[in-house]
């Protein structure tokens, strides 16, 4: 309170208020981890490096505003959705939702509300009537031409534009979701950005065997003219270059949200760690500098697992 | 108790196998679904416009081609029209020029044969009243001399008599 006293003038201090409100909003379902049923049971302060990992990895509980001292509720989600775990072969899956899914589901949801509406926003001619149906019109030709068209080829792409709308909807949702306060990133979870290119991997080997046929497909996949002595070297490395290019899809979209949202904690991290309200306007700064970039790279990441998807498909659906 | 950090980190690369399943799960019900309600017909009315558009501009096309030819069209047939005109025209006045000259030299040789016709009927009145004068002259004679003989009177009287009977004629013999 003393450090408010001394402080600097008015209009740092109301930066700094609003540091600290943003911080708190931020912060707060971190905060609150401590009270959670899953979280640790001493209602003891998290450690700094505790706090990150609360606010950056999945988590059994949705943390909602409440107007409690911590500003946060974490709801059990095990409690709203029960217990969904079962064993397939020996392996123990547990189906309960988590923090992520629940995001996941909301990116979904979002995707449902705006574009099946969508359709109904033609006029006869088939012309959007409201700027929203407008903009994703252009969204849509964007995916159509620039990706599915030009990377897989007039007369297959547009098969494939339903699947690359679907996938880069989903991940640019769930990437703006994690940037609203008691927002989580889906797509900064292995899980996600793995289940979402093993979708591409799938397509890609689809697309492959209805170019190609099931079998002229995987007979080519080594390329021709390679003499017959060099099928031991070629042969392992075009079956791990198949799986290369799911796992950068996998690692590309997870890194990047991750280290957003890493770099986002430590920067409003720095005024606690500091325990000075001084650091507050320095970090507010930077964290709106940092959300903006992050903005811009939630539809880069989309964008480019999009991209990246459609090349795939269109290199197995061409090939050779 | 807190979970040493190390933990947690290890926790960040570690797969949820039922988060894996519910985003595949939530992926392809999502696709399903906006493929059907929401990316089929958005796409479908994209490439019905986009027809409609080529098919319009096409037939613009085809019309400005058909429009070009049937000016081209109707501009030679107002040439060959003007054309055909002045020729109709030309051709008009030969004739009204060849009518007249004809109708002047029909007019003129017919004037001239009525000259020629009349001066002869002329000629042929004046040769009969000759005739007629010189019969009855010999008339006029023969009777003053049968009047003469009859008389028998001297040279004087006869003279005389011959020259009243040719004066009490006189009117008459203009005839």
């Amino acid at each position: 309170m003393n450090l408010m006293l001394q402080g600097p003038p008015i209009r740092a201090r109301a930066t700094s208020l609003m540091a600290l409100l943003l911080s708190l909003s931020l912060l707060a379902p971190t905060l609150a981890a401590a009270d959670a049923p899953g979280g640790p049971e001493e209602s003891e302060q998290p450690t700094f490096t505790e706090a990150l990992w609360t606010f950056v990895l999945d988590a059994p509980y949705l943390p909602i505003p409440w107007p409690t001292e911590t500003l946060t509720r974490n709801i059990p989600l095990e409690d709203a959705f029960g217990k969904l775990e079962f064993e397939v072969a020996g392996i123990n899956v547990d189906m309960t939702p988590t923090k992520h899914t629940v995001f996941l589901w909301l990116s979904a949801l979002l995707c449902v509300l705006l574009f099946i509406p969508a359709r109904r926003k033609y006029d006869k001619q088939g012309v959007p009537s409201s700027k929203g149906a407008n903009f994703i019109e252009a969204l849509v030709l964007f995916v159509r031409d620039e990706m599915a068209i030009a990377n897989i080829g007039r007369k297959e792409g547009p098969r494939y534009v339903p699947f690359l709308l679907t996938a880069f909807f989903l991940i640019l949702f769930m990437n703006l979701l994690s940037l609203v306060p008691y927002g989580a990133a889906a797509t900064g979870n292995l899980a996600v950005t793995g289940a979402l290119a093993l979708m591409t991997f799938v397509m890609t080997q689809i697309a492959g065997m209805r170019a190609h046929g099931p079998v002229g497909y995987w007979a080519g996949l080594v390329p021709s003219g390679v003499p017959w002595f060099l099928y031991p070297i070629m042969v392992p490395i075009e079956i791990m270059a198949l799986f290369t290019k799911p796992f950068a899809l996998t690692v590309r979209l997870f890194a990047n949200m991750t280290a957003g949202k890493v770099v986002i904690f430590s920067l409003i991290g720095l005024i606690f760690l500091f325990e000075s309200v001084v650091v507050s306007p320095i970090s507010v700064a930077f964290t709106l500098f940092i959300l903006v970039l992050k903005l811009f790279v939630s539809f880069l990441q989309a964008f480019v697992f999009t991209m990246l998807s459609s090349l795939f498909i269109g290199m197995a659906s061409h090939a050779h | 108790m807190t979970t040493p950090p190390i933990l947690l980190a290890n926790a960040l690369t570690q797969i949820n196998p039922g988060l894996v399943i519910w985003t595949i799960v939530t992926f392809v019900v999502l696709l399903v679904l906006l493929r059907r309600f929401a990316w089929g017909p958005i796409l479908s009315m994209i490439e019905d416009r986009e027809v409609g558009i080529r098919e319009s501009l096409e037939a613009a096309d085809r019309q400005r081609a058909e429009a070009q030819r049937m000016i081209e069209e109707h501009h030679a047939a107002l040439e060959l029209a003007r054309k055909d005109a002045a020729e109709m025209v030309k051709r008009a006045q030969e004739e009204v020029e060849l009518a007249r000259v004809e109708a002047l030299d029909k007019a003129k040789a017919e004037a001239a044969e009525l000259i020629a016709s009349a001066r002869a009927q002329i000629e042929a009145e004046q040769k009969k009243a000759f005739s007629e004068v010189k019969v009855v002259a010999v008339d006029l004679a023969m009777a003053a001399a049968s009047k003469l003989i009859e008389a028998s009177m001297d040279e004087a009287q006869q003279r005389r008599l011959v020259q009243d009977y040719l004066d009490q004629l006189d009117p008459a013999s203009g005839a």
